[in-house]
Formats: C-alpha cells, sequence, structure tokens
C-alpha cells in the first residue's frame, strides 16, 4: 500500500445505499485504497454479506440498518459510526433510485403527485437529510468529503427519456443541492457530484446476456460502467488527489 | 458488526491508478501545469516526452525528473506546426515505441506573438494566434499521435481547457479569445472522443486559477488578490491539483470517463 495522493489509509467512509451495485462497488473501492467503511441499508442480510466483503479487502467495516428518508434513523445512524469511528471523513450517499416501493416512474402524464413526492424525497430528501447529519462532524474536524449521485438523464448530453423524467429532475435537483453544500459547506467540506452512464449492475444483468450484448454494442465505448469504475471516480474525489475539486460534477458515462 | 477473520490478508489496491510502463508527451510540459503534469506522471511510473519550444527550460525540467530517477526525454517542438511536431512524435517512437496518452498543455491568453484585450483593442491577428496556440496546437499533435494509438488499440488524449469557458462563469473583458479558444477546445473534444472511441479516450480538464511562472511574472496583485477571493478553498489551485486529476483520467481507474470535462477549480 503505497502512500500516493490516492491513499485513502486511516479515513473513515459511510456509504448509504451500500449493499448491492455502485453502492457496493463505491464501498469496496474506497476500502481497497485503505479506508474503515461504514455501509447503510434497511434490508439487514445483503447488508451484512457487503460487509463481510468489505472486511474481506483488510479494512474494517460497519453494517448499520438505516432509513435515511427517517431523520430519527439517520441520527442514529450517525451516532453508531461516530462511536464506531470516531469520526466520518467521507460520506457516499448513493441511495436513490427511479421507483420504489411508494413511488413509480413513467411517462409524465400517467404520474400522481405522490410519484413526484415519493422521488423527490428517496432521491433528494435522502441527500439532505444523511448530509446535515453528517457535514456538521466534518466541519468541526475540519475537513471532509461528501459524495452525491446524479443521472446522465440529468445533464444537457442526453435527450429525455419518458420513464425517467421525475427520477431525471430529481436528480438535477441533487446535482444543484451539491453545489449549494459545496458553498455553504466549504472550506471545511468538499461537495461532488458523481453521475454515472449504463452500470453493469444486477438490475440491469437482469435483462439478460443477449439484450445486454445488443445494448452494450450501442454505446459509445461498447461497454458498460462497472461498479468499480464508479468506485475509482470516488476514491479520486475522496482523496487528497482532489483537494482543489469541490462544487464540481464528473461525468462517468462513457462519452455517451 | 462483522466478525473479523484473523487470517485475512489485506488486499488494498490502488494499482489501477498506475501510470507504470506508459509512455506520455506532455505538450508544454517544460513549465507551470506541465511541469507539474510531468512531474505526477513519472511519480507514478510513466515515461515522460516533453514537448516544449525552449531547449533550456526542457533540459531544467529533465533534470528534474532525472534526480527522481524518471525515464524521460525532451524535444524542442512548436506544437503548432506539423513537421515539427511530427518530428517530436517520431522522437518519441524512437525511443519507446509507443505512446499511450497525450497531453496537450500548450496554450495561453497572450504570448510573444499575441496580446489579449478587450474586443476592440485586439486584432485579427491576435484573435486568430490565440487560436492557433490553444486549439490549433491540439489538433495537430492529435493527429500526429492518434493514428498509432487506434492502429495499436488504446490510448488516451487530455486536453485543458478552462473554467473561463464554463457558463457558470461570466464573461471577463480581456480573456474573451482566450475563453472562446478554450470553449472550442470543450467541443472539440467531445468530437475527438466520439470520433476515436472506443479505443481512444478523450477529456478536457477545466482548471481554475493555478498560479503557474508566467502568471506570477504577468498578472496584476489586484487581480490576483480579486482570483483568489473567488476560490471557495481559499488558495490557488498547484500544478500538481492538476496532474493528479491528469493522472486519474490517463489511468485504468479513468476507463469510462469519455469526452468529459473535470472541473479543477477548488469552488468556483
Amino acid at each position: 500500500m503505497g502512500s500516493g495522493p490516492f491513499d485513502l489509509s486511516g479515513r473513515v467512509a459511510l456509504v448509504t445505499g451500500a449493499s448491492s451495485g455502485i453502492g457496493l462497488g463505491i464501498a469496496l473501492a474506497l476500502a481497497r485504497g485503505g479506508a474503515d467503511v461504514a455501509l447503510a441499508a434497511r434490508r439487514p442480510e445483503p447488508l451484512a454479506a457487503a460487509a463481510a466483503q468489505v472486511e474481506a479487502v483488510g479494512v474494517r467495516a460497519l453494517a448499520v440498518e438505516a432509513d435515511v428518508l427517517d431523520a430519527q434513523s439517520v441520527e442514529r445512524m450517525v451516532a453508531q459510526v461516530l462511536t464506531w469511528a470516531g469520526r466520518i471523513d467521507i460520506l457516499v450517499n448513493n441511495v436513490g433510485g427511479s421507483q420504489g416501493p411508494s413511488f413509480k416512474r413513467g411517462a409524465l402524464a400517467e404520474l400522481t403527485g405522490a410519484d413526484v413526492d415519493g422521488a423527490f424525497a428517496y432521491n433528494v430528501r435522502s441527500v439532505f437529510e444523511v448530509s446535515r447529519a453528517v457535514a456538521p462532524h466534518m466541519r468541526e474536524a475540519g475537513r471532509g468529503v461528501i459524495l452525491n449521485i446524479g443521472s446522465t438523464g440529468a445533464r444537457d448530453v442526453r435527450k429525455p427519456a419518458a420513464p425517467y423524467s421525475v427520477y431525471d429532475a430529481a436528480k438535477a435537483a441533487v446535482i444543484s443541492l451539491s453545489r449549494s453544500m459545496a458553498f455553504e459547506w466549504g472550506p471545511q467540506v468538499r461537495v461532488n457530484t458523481l453521475v454515472p452512464g449504463a452500470t453493469l449492475t444486477d438490475r440491469l444483468r437482469a435483462r439478460g446476456p443477449e439484450a445486454l450484448e445488443a445494448y452494450a454494442k450501442t454505446l459509445v465505448l461498447q461497454r458498460f460502467a462497472t461498479p468499480e469504475d464508479i468506485g475509482a471516480a470516488a476514491v479520486y474525489l475522496a482523496s487528497d488527489a482532489a483537494l482543489s475539486v469541490t462544487a464540481a460534477t464528473i461525468d462517468i458515462n462513457g462519452g455517451e | 458488526m462483522t466478525t473479523p477473520d484473523p487470517n485475512r490478508v489485506p488486499q488494498f489496491d490502488l494499482s489501477r491508478f498506475s501510470l507504470e510502463g506508459k509512455v506520455a508527451i506532455v505538450t508544454g510540459g517544460s513549465d507551470g501545469i506541465g511541469r507539474g503534469i510531468a512531474h505526477t506522471y513519472a511519480d507514478v511510473g510513466a515515461k515522460v516526452v516533453i514537448a516544449a519550444r525552449r531547449q533550456e527550460k526542457i533540459d531544467a525540467v529533465l533534470a528534474e525528473l532525472a534526480a527522481k530517477g524518471a525515464d524521460a526525454i525532451g524535444v524542442s517542438t512548436d506544437v503548432t506546426d506539423e513537421a515539427s511536431v511530427g518530428a517530436m512524435v517520431q522522437a518519441a517512437l524512437a525511443r519507446y515505441g509507443q505512446v499511450d496518452i497525450l497531453v496537450n498543455v500548450v496554450g495561453g491568453s497572450q504570448g510573444p506573438t499575441f496580446k489579449r484585450g478587450p474586443l476592440l483593442e485586439i486584432t485579427k491577428h491576435d484573435f486568430m494566434e490565440a487560436f492557433n496556440i490553444n486549439v490549433a496546437s491540439a489538433f495537430v499533435c492529435c493527429q500526429a499521435v492518434v493514428p498509432q494509438m487506434l492502429e495499436r488499440g488504446g490510448g488516451v488524449v487530455l486536453n485543458m481547457a478552462s473554467i473561463g469557458a464554463r457558463e457558470y462563469r461570466p464573461p471577463e473583458t480581456g480573456m474573451s479569445v482566450y475563453n472562446m479558444t478554450k470553449a472550442s477546445i470543450m467541443h472539440l473534444t467531445r468530437s475527438m472522443a466520439k470520433e476515436w472511441a472506443p479505443t481512444v479516450r478523450v477529456n478536457a480538464i477545466n482548471a481554475g486559477h493555478v498560479i503557474t511562472p508566467r502568471r506570477a511574472a504577468t498578472e496584476k496583485p489586484e487581480r490576483r488578490e480579486r482570483s483568489l477571493g473567488e476560490i471557495l478553498v481559499g488558495r490557488f489551485g498547484e500544478p500538481e491539483d492538476i496532474g493528479a486529476a491528469a493522472v486519474y483520467l490517463a489511468s485504468d481507474a479513468g476507463s469510462f470517463i469519455n469526452g468529459s470535462f473535470l472541473d479543477i477549480h477548488g469552488g468556483n
């Protein structure tokens, strides 16, 4: 383990939505960079398995069951991590999604106000709740990094795609909120947004190998991002290599 | 909490950020941001080809790199001249057999052959020369290097844009032509990323205020003070900040980043 600019040895990270997919990819990448990682999610079984994977890297891992939409649950989560590690250097707000138990995605004409509220709560209020619970500790410690997740549809490089319109609107709000947090909580806290392109997670794999291959051929790089690619971006941004990077939005979309 | 396995072997691994064995051409590598990138690249194992105009400045950086045991050569080059660039690339290939990374750093808002200023006070020559130095240079260098990358099946190009070309920055009198050239670089980056995909990745860095020797020598104290006041992190960027980003973007860690712009402005 070198002591290069990307080294995260001795840092403590909290990753929400860390049980699978991009969240787990980020948690593993931060661990390989040397950071201890607290993984937060709602369902205990996949969370414990994810924490075991992170621990196998050779760092300390903590599994925290938490509901990031419940302010009290968030407070308990942050207290638990602070008791465990004494501080939080890196927060990755990975919870998010285009649909959930309480809201659906779809064409605008098919959605209700409750779907819009659900999408904004899950994607935007979640970032707000966790960040405002963690940021004061970072400011007091004099340093910290918050990473949020946007969506390609929230960027002007992409045409709108009907079922994702409200999700993308919520992610555009996350990008804007990130910049506000960077300016309100800087210079101690750096805040940036990662915008992943199509990423090879279980959700994408569920389409089946033939559909995947056909999809990949339509992409500029003719492949998908891997959770490790998104994790590598998180390592860069969380490390001292990126001390001058804040209020920035980083597209990891393969050139789409 | 999970139960730690006492026999576990740590699998720390930052090898995706390594440039071990890669060959990188850095134009403008004898000074400022280019010199910072040359050093950072050498630190992570790359072999470095410095393409810059003045031999004595090239020699000074080569001596620094040699002192840290790096493998580097320098070639005096006019990056706006196809023949000169062609000779530089031939020298790189003759020495190292391949070029994996091209970093187009040469550029500036003013130079020995052109000035900057309010739009009614500069000439068409200033306008065209700014375009020549800032945009045509990257085009010429890419034309000389990229075919070899496409043939070998891989490569990375990094261009230098500027936060002055970003929509969140208001236009600044005197910097209008420079910022226009950097907006051109941004679009050129996206075109390159599309035309040379999936073999060659092309990205740009939008650097904010970085204090380079040239800037330190020419900038008025009032402007410098004003610039510092604009930076959230409360300090100017260092060439090493840009160097670290250039490592990330050129390495395997950045292998899904293509046609993108990375802002390094300390909050601006």
